[in-house]
């Protein structure tokens, strides 16, 4: 006991030891707001991130990293503990490798990138700019840099999926309550590559990602038939499994900046794994085998007083669709309804439409005292628009008011459009920031 | 009688020299081979308000390497910057933001664009090519008790400068700029920039830039502390991936 307890106490000494000289930094954000509805000026009550922190230990070529953060609802004052990211890091010399929690980011264009499918999407936070609108895997990431090429292979042993808004009543998108995965992901492995190389002023990336999608999709329906009742068709739903080929590239263009990417998705249902002695007569699987690809095409400038415009084309477009239907039991074909296809992998405002145009525009003023933001997304596809405009003032230095607000604007004779239904999710936020 | 020729021989060798002759004297005075340093800038506006951004910076090779950390103001923190300059192909420079987890390339060839906000571009941040310039003495002045050089330098079309001309003062006994004058496009001056120095082992140091944008009426001193150099900085330390390392900060 005593020999276990002196073992202990230089564990501990050591431990002690080595983060007393390890270096720690913090950095970290407080940011309380409220969002009221333009309808009714009813408050919107979803969670939201009211504390971030991000603490790194680093030590010689290692580095320990976190980010943290605490969610909070106000109707029903409750506080989530949310472990983002977690992973160690070593710098050898010719690279790095990351091995932990964390969340990647591939791909060239700002906010919205069809070849950066390593990490699934929080749609509460679907808004949010660059990652924190994603959830962070389980993964171990290599990155080789050799001259002007950086090579870097992603392995994801444990899948992740979206975190959907179920049930929120506030959240217009949302489903009414989260649908039951009936054959859920078999083969969670998951792994990229990319190798991103300069020529001359342009960088290039190409990329290969394999995995499951982050939204679920139709696999089978329980048909069942009782005499004397209409015939139920109950969906089953599981994950398709998705490869996807990417390339990205930025370059100049006199002072303009142009950045795009694209991807191509092939994905497949795939084979339901059922027991031999078990399967229901009533159960038809639907196989499905898909290529969508997916484009953003970026042109930003900054003018003389500093104000960076952008524009940006997002596009979603189907390739080929071949799907069947087939009896578990006897593999005979049946002619079913085929379900619309919904991408369950690439840019989320693939959901929103086919192809949008987004325009936006940032500025600082008084020495970064104030800060004007404002974008457009344009519906291409069929009638819709979104406009979001914040101003943010920082009396003192580390603080800053922050006012914004958000219209959505859909097609009154077509209520299933995304921007309708969105309509009602048009806000006013107002929020404090303080980071330390 | 002969001292006296020589007194003056060398007097005239030394007052007759060219701009370009002179610029070169400058380019090549002893420059440490490495310098790390805490930066303080100050923005000050013209209604006197104030910003104050805290960085930690390691350059090498006469400035032609360096990596900044930014530290403050606390939303910055993390934000990082890379540039490496090429004798035979265009300019690096890049920029690591933590919201988004990538690397930005930022155009060589907006170098006229401000830096973090404040009245020095990216281009007062690189080294002048002495190949890329012209040079042309104009009469030597006193300043602040200094009798220094006067040059008027105009960027070549190669350089692809944002400047159409500088006019700099060169204390001739250091041979360090203690002054310049730079004009924009249309020849108007634009900026005013005055450097202080310090002498950190065998070396002159710049200590201080004070920065006047003329046009905007707005100014950016830069205040150098905790220089250290010739501490043996490794070349490696220039890379993409150290961006996203805080460095020990002493």
């Amino acid at each position: 006991m005593n020999k276990s307890l002196k073992k202990i106490k230089i564990l501990l000494i050591l431990i002690i030891l080595s983060v007393a000289s390890a270096q720690i930094n913090y950095t970290g954000e407080i940011n309380p707001f409220i969002m009221t509805r333009t309808a009714d000026q009813s408050q919107i009550n979803l969670p939201f991130r009211l504390l971030s922190l991000d603490v790194g230990y680093s030590k010689g070529p290692l580095d320990l990293k976190t980010v943290s953060a605490l969610e909070h609802r106000y109707n029903t004052s409750e506080s989530v503990y949310d472990l983002r990211e977690i992973y160690l890091a070593y710098y050898p010399d010719w690279g790095e490798v990351k091995l932990g929690k964390q969340i990647h980011a591939w791909g060239s264009a700002d906010g919205n990138n069809p070849t950066d499918n390593l990490n699934p999407y929080d749609y509460y936070y679907l808004f949010k700019l660059g990652v924190g609108k994603k959830i962070g895997v389980w993964s171990i990431s290599t990155k080789l840099y050799y001259g002007d090429y950086q090579i870097e292979g992603v392995i994801t042993p444990k899948y992740e999926k979206n975190r959907m808004p179920y049930g929120e009543k506030d959240f217009p998108l949302a489903l009414a309550e989260q649908p039951k995965i009936e054959y859920p992901v078999d083969d969670e492995l998951e792994f990229g590559f990319r190798v991103q190389t300069t020529i001359g002023e342009n960088d290039l990336g190409f990329s290969i990602f394999r995995g499951n999608d982050r939204s679920p999709s139709l696999a089978a329906i329980n048909y069942i038939d009782i005499q004397g009742q209409k015939p139920q068709m109950i969906p089953q739903l599981g994950y398709r499994t998705t490869t996807v080929f990417g390339l990205d590239f930025v370059t100049f263009f006199g002072d303009f900046t142009i950045r795009a990417e694209g991807a191509i998705f092939q994905t497949k249902t795939p084979m339901i794994k059922l027991n031999l002695f078990k399967i229901p007569t009533s159960l038809y699987e639907f196989q499905e085998e898909v290529t969508y690809s997916q484009y953003v095409f970026q042109i930003e400038y900054t003018t003389s007083s500093d104000i960076l415009i952008t524009a940006q084309l997002i596009g979603n477009q189907v390739g080929s669709n071949s799907n069947e239907w087939y009896h578990s039991l006897s593999r005979e074909l049946i002619e079913f309804p085929n379900p619309e296809f919904h991408p369950g992998m690439g840019t989320p405002f693939a959901m929103f439409s086919d192809q949008v145009l987004l325009f936006s525009s940032s500025g600082v003023l008084m020495d970064d005292r104030l800060e004007l933001k404002g974008s457009a997304m344009l519906n291409l596809d069929k009638k819709g628009t979104m406009i979001n405009a914040s101003i943010g003032y920082s009396p003192w230095i580390n603080w800053k008011f922050e006012l914004a607000f958000i219209q959505f604007s859909g097609d009154n004779n077509d209520p299933e459009n995304a921007f309708t239904k969105m309509e009602n999710f048009s806000h006013t936020r107002l929020g404090l920031f303080y980071n330390f | 009688m002969q001292k006296r020729w020589l007194i003056l021989f060398s007097t005239s060798i030394i007052f007759g020299q060219t701009g370009i002759e002179i610029a070169k004297m400058v380019d090549e005075r002893k420059i440490p081979k490495d310098i790390s340093n805490i930066t303080k800038m100050v923005l000050k506006n013209s209604k006197g308000k104030t910003r104050t951004n805290l960085m930690v910076s390691k350059s090498m090779d006469g400035n032609k390497k360096q990596i900044i950390w930014f530290l403050e103001p606390k939303d910055d923190k993390g934000v990082a910057f890379l540039k490496i300059e090429y004798d035979n192909k265009d300019d690096e420079m890049r920029m690591w933001l933590p919201a988004f987890k990538k690397i930005r390339r930022i155009s060589s060839k907006k170098k006229g664009d401000a830096f973090m906000g404040s009245d020095l571009s990216y281009e007062d941040m690189t080294s002048r090519d002495l190949q890329q310039n012209d040079y042309k003495r104009l009469d030597d002045k006193i300043i602040n008790g200094k009798d220094c050089f006067v040059l008027e330098v105009s960027p070549t079309k190669e350089a692809e400068s944002s400047y159409s001309k500088h006019i700099s003062w060169i204390d001739k006994s250091s041979l360090l700029a203690v002054k310049e004058e730079s004009f924009d496009k249309r020849g108007a001056l634009k900026k005013k920039k005055e450097f202080s120095y310090n002498k950190i082992k065998e070396y002159y140091v710049m200590e201080r830039v004070f920065v006047e944008d003329i046009q905007k009426n707005h100014t950016t001193e830069v205040i150098f502390e905790k220089i250290q150099v010739d501490m043996g900085v490794k070349t490696n330390i220039f890379q993409e991936k150290n961006l996203k390392r805080l460095p020990a900060i002493n």
